[in-house]
């Protein structure tokens, strides 16, 4: 599980950096896009493992990129972990309806954000 | 045919018969010598011979047309017996054929026999005798001597003429009348047989000729009879005498061989006819004498040419005897005419008598009679008059007129006596004897005959002669009788015919009455046809009908007025007669005056048993005149026939009146109903009053309180009908809404209620009704009341149909006082319900939108009519963005509800709070009634806040996330960073921190706003330099972004509070930076003017919709979510922006176009004095 590649979207680049230095710290491949857009375009490039995936972005927001990666048949290997501030999500059903693996609820601690990929992983 | 033919015809046909007898003896002494089976045969032949001669003469003696049908039997019985004699015969001859046969002999008797019995003449009979004789006898000769056969010289005379002198001869007698004889010349037979032969069929001759005579002569019976019948009947045509003498003579010229001719009738000695006719005395003449019913009633003389024959003679004596007859029937008919004409005057005066069909005209007349029929001078009618003890001369012919009328004591004269006695008297006056009247004073006798009328002595005919000679006849008194009972009897007739004839006049003229009075449709064509047929009928000169309602009316003090006998049979409902106006103390000179007339008959109209009339038929004559039983009865019939025929008329009358009420009712009541204005109801009902019911004026009040208020009048004004208001005890309310009945007073200056110096009277109206109007309740809520300018009487009719228009027009007021209550209702309801927020819709069964108002209008955007009328479901779908019909399933639902829907409106999002419920609709039918109130701006500020919430809640963590997670990631002790990356994590730190910092002071700043306690320190601050100071961060801010600046040289002072406009500055670059996603230049422009610092913020990004525009600087508004493409904020910037400029005096607006960038202008107040010098000033 070691060395998965993780990507990671936020708009935020103070939270990739978080996100990023982290990972790696744990040992997984990190790629960063600031926007849906980019996302996509990496997965499909990279086949990541997992997108981390912010949900309040400018442009597309974590939904629709999670639904597209759903989608996208070349992207059956990724899959997608929320990250929000937003406390209800386990309730949305938007989030539920597009297959995420769970979900980060910001502030997190960025040490055991890892073991929760991990976790995620071989769920 | 006579009987003496008859007879000699009868002895004729003996005689033929004795000749058979004969015959056939001869025959038998020939058959016994030769032939015994021939003789036989014979025998049989001439027996029967004799036994059809012998049949021949009894029939003569019967009848001639026997005669005839038995010679024809007897012929053909000969006929037969010989035929059976001829083979019989036959058969016996064949041996003896030298000798002449028997048999032969035999059929040549009956040859003769039958020729006999047919032949015509005398030649014919003797031709075939002597040829038969001559054949039979084998004779050289037959001949028929016409001398006596004993005068033997004779016969040889006769026989030399013959040149058979010297020829042995045989001769039998034969006709013995004629004196001839049979003889035959030179026959083979011996003399012996040739006799007997010759007298058989002498016999058989004679038999022959004697039935040849019988039929001459009965022939010449049928032609006298024919001829004397002839005769007769054509002198019996004739009436007179003498044309019967004359046709008489004629006749016997014509027929008889005589020269001249004379009839003479016994009374006129000297008279022939033809005249001059006397035969000459010279001459042979014969007379005969005309007897009829043994009277000799003439004689006639003829001189014949020659002796006449005996049928001549005959014919003479019967056409004589044809005359004497009708001579007799003329002298019968011309003594019956005299006798006639001796009765004729009898006849006559009973004829005339009979003839006159009046009993004064029969009197009359048998005055005029009786003298010429007396051969008297005059008569006279005299009648009993027992009551005054008196005779008056009711009749007179003859005498002066001076004695017509007179009156006499009933003992005295003629006359008198013959009325006592009851039997006829005859008088006989001397000159100087005194009369029982002077004009009676030249009779010199009189015969008095008492006249019976009515079975008892009523008085008497008394006729007169002026010369004492010859005086009267049993005779004449028994005519005198006869014809005074004729009269009798004719005036009695006369009388029954008169009083049929009266009854039938009256019956006829009654039908025509009816008939005539049948054809009248209305009271004013009966009054008039009733005039004309009753003057028609009595022969009136005038006549004029009233009817009861006028007379009660306002005829009173006219002319027309009834006077006392008019009322009289008016009252007492009988025909009233007077004959005589002007001696009648029933009526008053005054009435005279104006009775246009001398006699006057008044008729009730009125049924048999009727308890009133209702009206009076008044007969007028010009002359006095006296009413007979006939004109009585006349007028009862005309009593009653007017009586059907008023009635008749009043109950169509009435009955035409009432549909044209009942139509005219209803059609103001439909007019009524149609108006729902009650002021224009009201005009209407008065308007109506007026035309309907004929009035002058009418009023219609309504009571308030204790009066009744003029709601509504027509026709006058309203101080004429009694002012505004009138107390309820006013005179003519008082009644009618104490009784709840119509009241109507015909005349009310008569009636005496109103003061004399009322308004009402005053106005000149005179007749008044009044009818309630009722209230819902059933009490009274006013009155309707109508006047008229003449006195009236309302018939009943009329009144009930004031009563009914009070009530239509009542329950009309009622109708439309309520209408109003309800439209007032309505339109108060309407006026809610378009005042109301709430948007209120009703739908009925069909789920119809029925009603839509102003709210919802407003709040959906559709036009009420554009959403009456269609369903619900329609328009949500259609205009309302309910797609799925879930909104409509909620809102149709049965029973109370209570919830939101979500609807969209022109794209955009509608949220409708809804109360809705199950209401009938008019039609009971259940439909819903909905109250929604829009609370789609609720909704957004509800999701505002709750965006709110979630975006402060995302901007606090996000900082948070970085300080936390940054702090967390150096703490790490299973991992290691750089320095450099250590660096950054605690500039992360740190700028996140002054983040959240931002963020708290923005919260802190609109809740600040929020309660107005900004704290400004207001100074001069030159905008271009705080431009200069916020730069470089919002450089830091963006990579994808160039920051232009466009400021003064020399600055720009504004009255402001510096850290607010660099709050101001700053937040407007980072939304120009955030709204414009793809980069480009953010312009910061600051410009001083005059009283004014101008800072204008551009960038080149998406814009801003003009909706947007105008919620961009509400408190958490985000602009679209899809136009901003999920730039996140709290919502607060331009909130606090705008905040803080007004609060610094200064204003912010947006200049912006989508896609094209936005500029944001803040305008703060100039600064006037330099900053250098410049106060700070605090501001609350």
């Amino acid at each position: 599980m070691a060395g998965a590649r993780i990507l990671v979207v936020d708009d935020e680049p103070a939270i990739r950096l978080l996100c990023r230095v982290n990972l790696q710290a744990d040992g997984f491949a990190v790629q960063e896009a600031p926007d849906g857009v980019a996302a996509l375009e990496i997965a499909r490039a990279w086949h990541p493992e997992l997108v981390l995936l912010d949900v309040m972005m400018p442009g597309e927001d974590g939904f629709a990129v999670a639904e597209r990666i759903r989608d996208d048949p070349s992207l059956t290997g990724t899959r997608v972990m929320f990250l929000t501030a937003r406390a209800d999500i386990a309730d949305n059903e938007r989030a539920r309806g597009t297959g995420a693996v769970g979900h980060v609820t910001k502030p997190f601690n960025p040490s055991s954000l890892g073991d929760e990929i991990r976790a995620a992983l071989s769920r | 045919m006579s009987d003496g033919l008859r007879l000699a015809a009868a002895l004729a046909a003996l005689l033929c018969a004795a000749g058979c007898i004969r015959l056939a003896f001869a025959l038998a002494r020939v058959t016994r010598k030769r032939r015994t089976t021939a003789g036989a045969a014979l025998l049989v032949l001439a027996g029967s011979v004799a036994v059809v001669s012998i049949a021949i003469a009894a029939a003569l003696v019967l009848d001639a047309p026997v005669l005839v049908a038995v010679i024809m039997a007897g012929a053909i019985a000969a006929g037969v017996s010989a035929a059976f004699a001829v083979p019989i015969a036959g058969s016996i001859q064949a041996p003896a054929s030298r000798t002449p046969a028997p048999g032969r002999s035999l059929d040549r008797a009956s040859r003769v026999a039958a020729a006999g019995a047919t032949a015509a003449s005398r030649d014919e009979v003797l031709d075939l005798i002597v040829e038969e004789a001559r054949s039979l006898l084998s004779a050289r000769a037959v001949l028929v001597l016409p001398v006596e056969g004993g005068d033997r010289a004779a016969v040889e005379a006769a026989l030399a003429e013959h040149g058979a002198e010297g020829v042995p001869s045989v001769v039998v007698p034969f006709e013995r009348d004629a004196g001839t004889s049979l003889a035959a010349v030179g026959a083979e037979v011996s003399n012996e047989e040739a006799r007997e032969l010759l007298d058989g069929l002498a016999a058989v001759g004679r038999s022959a000729l004697a039935g040849v005579t019988a039929r001459a002569g009965a022939a010449s019976a049928r032609r006298l009879d024919a001829v004397v019948g002839g005769v007769a009947r054509k002198l019996a045509a004739l009436h007179d005498s003498g044309a019967v003498a004359a046709a008489l003579a004629a006749e016997l010229r014509s027929r008889l061989p005589i020269e001249s001719v004379g009839v003479r009738l016994g009374e006129e000695p000297e008279r022939w006819y033809p005249a001059p006719a006397a035969p000459e005395d010279d001459r042979p003449r014969a007379e005969e004498v005309l007897v009829f019913d043994g009277f000799a009633l003439g004689t006639v003389a003829y001189a014949p040419t020659r002796p006449l024959t005996l049928d001549e003679e005959l014919l003479a004596d019967r056409v004589v005897d044809a005359g004497a007859l009708a001579l007799g029937v003329a002298g019968l008919r011309s003594m019956g005419r005299q006798l006639a004409a001796a009765q004729a005057a009898l006849v006559r005066a009973a004829e005339s008598l009979a003839a006159e069909l009046h009993p004064d005209r029969v009197l009359q007349r048998l005055a005029e009679v009786v003298p010429s029929a007396l051969h008297a001078d005059a008569a006279a009618i005299w009648l009993d008059e027992p009551e005054q003890e008196r005779l008056r001369v009711t009749h007179v012919h003859g005498h002066p007129i001076t004695l017509l009328g007179a009156t006499v004591n009933s003992r005295v004269g003629a006359a008198g006596a013959a009325i006592t006695g009851g039997r006829p008297v005859v008088e006989l006056h001397e000159a100087d004897d005194p009369a029982v009247h002077r004009a009676l004073d030249a009779v010199r006798r009189e015969l008095a005959v008492p006249l019976r009328l009515g079975g008892r002595v009523r008085g008497a005919l008394v006729i007169s002669s002026y010369v004492a000679h010859p005086g009267f006849s049993a005779a004449d008194v028994e005519l005198g009788q006869a014809l005074a009972r004729l009269a009798s009897l004719a005036v009695e007739t006369a009388t029954a015919y008169d009083e049929r004839g009266a009854q039938a006049r009256i019956d006829r003229a009654s039908s025509e009455l009816t008939a005539e009075l049948a054809m009248a449709r209305n009271s004013d064509g009966l009054r008039e046809s009733l005039a004309r047929v009753a003057r028609q009928t009595l022969g009136a000169d005038a006549a004029r009908v009233r009817l009861a309602a006028e007379l009660e009316d306002g005829l009173a003090n006219t002319g027309a007025a009834p006077i006392g006998l008019e009322l009289l049979a008016l009252r007492e409902r009988r025909v009233v007669a007077s004959g005589g106006l002007g001696s009648d103390s029933r009526v008053s000179p005054e009435e005279r005056r104006r009775v246009p007339g001398a006699a006057l008959l008044a008729v009730p109209i009125s049924h048999d048993g009727a308890r009133s009339a209702a009206g009076v038929v008044t007969l007028l004559w010009r002359r006095t005149r006296e009413f007979d039983d006939a004109d009585v009865a006349l007028a009862e019939r005309l009593r009653v026939a007017a009586a059907a025929a008023v009635e008749r008329v009043q109950l169509e009358e009435a009955e035409r009146r009432a549909s044209t009420t009942a139509r005219e009712l209803q059609r103001v009541g439909a007019l009524l109903a149609a108006d729902l204005d009650p002021r224009a109801v009201l005009r209407q009902i008065v308007a109506q009053a007026v035309s309907l019911l004929g009035a002058d004026a009418c009023a219609l009040r309504l009571l308030e309180e204790d009066e009744l208020v003029l709601r509504a009048a027509e026709g006058a004004p309203v101080e004429s009908l009694g002012g505004e208001r009138l107390p309820v005890s006013d005179v003519l309310a008082a009644e009618v809404l104490a009784t709840s009945r119509p009241v109507a007073l015909d005349d009310l200056a008569a009636d005496g209620r109103l003061a004399p110096d009322d308004p009402v009277l005053k106005a000149g109206f005179a007749s008044w009704a009044g009818a309630p109007i009722a209230s819902a309740d059933g009490g009274v809520q006013g009155m309707l009341a109508i006047f008229g300018r003449h006195p009236r009487r309302l018939r009943d009719d009329e009144v009930e149909a004031l009563a009914a228009f009070a009530n239509s027009a009542s329950v009309a007021l009622r109708n439309a006082l309520l209408y109003e209550a309800v439209a007032s209702e309505k339109d108060r309801v309407a006026a809610i319900l378009g005042r109301v927020a709430d948007a209120i819709v009703a739908t009925d069964a069909e789920d119809r939108i029925t009603l839509w108002n102003t709210a919802a209008e407003e709040i959906t955007q559709i036009p009420e009519r554009r959403a009456l009328g269609r369903t619900l479901a329609e328009l949500l779908t259609s205009e309302l963005g309910d797609a799925d019909h879930s909104a409509h399933g909620v809102l149709a639902g049965a029973g109370a509800i209570a919830t939101e829907v979500r609807l969209s409106r022109a794209g955009q999002e509608l949220w409708l709070s809804v109360t809705a419920a199950d209401m009938s609709g008019a039609d009971g039918r259940p439909g819903r009634v909905l109250a929604m109130r829009d609370i789609s701006e609720v909704r957004a500020l509800e999701q505002l806040k709750s965006d709110f919430v979630a975006t402060v809640s995302h901007e606090l963590r996000t900082p948070l996330t970085s300080i936390y997670g940054f702090a967390e990631t150096l703490l790490r002790e299973d991992a290691s960073f750089g320095e450099e990356d250590r660096a950054s994590f605690v500039r992360y730190i740190a700028s996140e921190a002054e983040r959240l910092n931002r963020l708290v002071d923005g919260l802190l700043s609109a809740a600040r706003l929020e309660t107005g306690a900004v704290g400004l320190t207001l100074a001069p601050v030159d905008v271009a330099a705080v431009a200069r100071d916020v730069a470089p961060w919002a450089g830091g801010r963006s990579e994808q972004h160039k920051l232009a600046l466009v400021l003064p040289p020399g600055g720009a002072l504004a009255e402001a509070d510096a850290d607010r406009v660099r709050q101001v500055l700053i937040n407007l670059i980072d939304n120009a930076i955030k709204y414009s996603p793809d980069g480009g230049t953010v312009t910061v422009r600051v410009r001083k003017r005059r009283r004014v610092v101008e800072l204008r913020v551009s960038d080149e990004g998406i814009g801003i919709s003009e909706r947007d525009q105008r919620n961009l600087f509400q408190k958490f508004f985000r602009v679209d979510a899809a136009m901003s493409r999920g730039i996140r904020g709290i919502g607060l910037g331009l909130y606090l922006v705008r905040g803080f400029v007004t609060a610094m005096g200064g204003r912010i607006w947006v200049e912006s176009e989508q896609g094209k960038g936005s500029t944001f202008v803040v305008e703060l107040p100039a600064s006037e004095v330099p900053a250098a010098a410049g106060q700070r000033r605090e501001v609350a």
